[in-house]
């Protein structure tokens, strides 16, 4: 057998989305952080921050081989790479035969790192952080790892089913997105949610957020093909496409809705708009992108009244943006896919194989499932440590002084707003 | 035309069709004279 060769410039495309995608935590914490009252903006950027250091370390440590190692009955990877041992330069060939394997490691490092970040923005102004820290380790390793074997990891039983989801749908949106709302449930409330109005403090902050999102999304997607070549121009082009779409169609929703214009409105549908393309990016053309990006503006901004309505506190909407987002999207890709854009991959239902559909909605049905279960059980057994929720002093005063000691602006004191 | 175009040319025509129709509703402001002993030297707008 030939010997896999490093191509240089795949690799240089593929570390460069990885650093794409690195951006992408910073960029939320700023897009939640302009979302929550300014007594608590600093422990939001924080939980994105910290996560960033903490999932580095975890992903080398044990995650990537749980993920990707070599496979244990279909779902779950081996203890093989732990430590990156087995881990080199030499190409992988069921991964990326093209780049260094460190290279394809890292670039998921980077999707590891921002999927328990998104959930933060369910629990912002609440948690206490030692819990959080140790939600965050143990949802990685025993809610993350597994579904991103079963979608992605050589010989998952979902890889095997033939579920499509190019750059995480349901691995990344769906496994978040439903971690979310658990953990709204079980954390509860707000002081103050549904008597009192709860504002954002820094609508621009959360506008800068979403564009650097977007920018960095490009590495997610696009990335995703691992090589630069036709099909990571093809998931950049859809990707840019249906972000557009969905963010005028939830500034036209909620125009109608609200009757004005909302700036921060368009920047919630642009991130529905990258959340659905996700797994759709390596198999779905343009017009199959305007019509994720539509739906997306519909459905997600639909989702956010239900949960309104229900008065269910998910501070940031990640349910709703993430969760929904996500199935729809993986649903899209079942809709929409076709071999002409992939031809490695499968038509979805308009291109005349409906088996598709039904694949994707097991691939949904089982990415709900397990996020819902495993992050109810990690909540519980964390509580049993360390309580979830700070105390109702430390909520009142704000997660920046009572959870870092430190306040985001100078002057901002105890501010109770 | 595949079904997908026409899906895709009825979602634009939506929403730029949404567009016109949107309501046109503006906040009107008035124009307030400061106190005197503000540090606000101009009339500030507040919305009605």
């Amino acid at each position: 057998m030939t010997p896999l060769k490093v191509d240089s410039g795949d690799t240089a495309w593929v570390l460069a989305s990885a650093a794409l995608v690195m951006l992408m935590t910073p960029a939320l914490g700023f897009f939640y952080g302009g979302l929550v009252r300014r007594k608590n903006v600093l422990s939001t950027i924080t939980h994105s921050f910290f996560i960033l250091c903490l999932i580095s370390v975890q992903w080398v440590l044990w995650g990537y081989s749980l993920a990707f190692g070599p496979d244990k009955w279909h779902i779950i990877g081996g203890l093989e790479w732990v430590g990156l041992n087995n881990v080199g330069f030499t190409p992988n060939a069921d991964y990326a035969p093209t780049i260094p394997h460190q290279a394809y490691m890292v670039f998921q490092m980077m999707f590891a790192v921002i999927t328990p970040a998104l959930i933060t923005g369910a629990f912002a102004e609440r948690k206490r952080f030692k819990a959080f820290v140790l939600f965050s380790l143990l949802w990685a390793t025993f809610v993350y790892d597994p579904i991103a074997h079963w979608v992605w990891g050589a010989g998952g039983w979902l890889h095997n089913l033939g579920a499509l989801d190019f750059a995480g749908g349901t691995v990344v949106h769906i496994s978040s997105g439903v971690s979310a709302l658990v953990a709204a449930l079980v954390l509860g409330r707000r002081i103050g949610f549904g008597s009192m109005r709860i504002e954002p403090h820094d609508a621009t902050m959360t506008v800068l957020g979403a564009s650097l999102l977007w920018f960095g999304w490009f590495g997610f997607n696009a990335g995703s093909a691992v090589a630069a070549g036709q099909l990571a121009t093809s998931a950049f082009v859809v990707t840019n496409t249906a972000t557009a779409m969905a963010a005028l169609t939830w500034l036209t929703v909620s125009w109608w809705h609200k009757r004005q214009p909302s700036a921060l409105g368009a920047a919630a549908g642009a991130v529905a708009g990258l959340v659905a393309i996700t797994p759709a990016s390596g198999f779905v053309n343009v017009m199959g992108a305007i019509v994720i990006g539509f739906g997306a503006g519909v459905v997600c901004y639909a989702a956010i009244q239900l949960r309104e309505r229900l008065k269910v506190d998910d501070a940031l909407d990640v349910w709703a943006v993430h969760g929904v987002g996500g199935t729809w999207g993986a649903l899209g890709t079942g809709l929409f896919a076709t071999v002409a854009i992939n031809s490695g991959a499968a038509n979805g239902l308009f291109y005349g194989n409906p088996k598709q559909a039904l694949v994707q909605l097991v691939a949904i049905g089982a990415s709900w499932a397990w996020a819902a279960i495993g992050t109810f059980a990690i909540l519980k057994f964390v509580n049993l440590i360390v309580p979830l929720r700070v105390d109702e002093e430390e909520e009142a005063l704000g997660l920046d002084l009572s959870q870092h000691g430190e306040p985001a602006y100078a002057g901002a004191g105890a501010s109770l707003n | 035309m595949d079904p997908t175009t026409i899906m895709a040319i009825v979602a634009c025509a939506i929403v730029f069709i949404g567009w016109l129709g949107a309501p046109t509703k503006v906040a009107k402001a008035k124009a307030v004279q400061p106190p005197v002993d503000s540090e606000v030297r101009e009339p500030v707008l507040e919305a009605v």
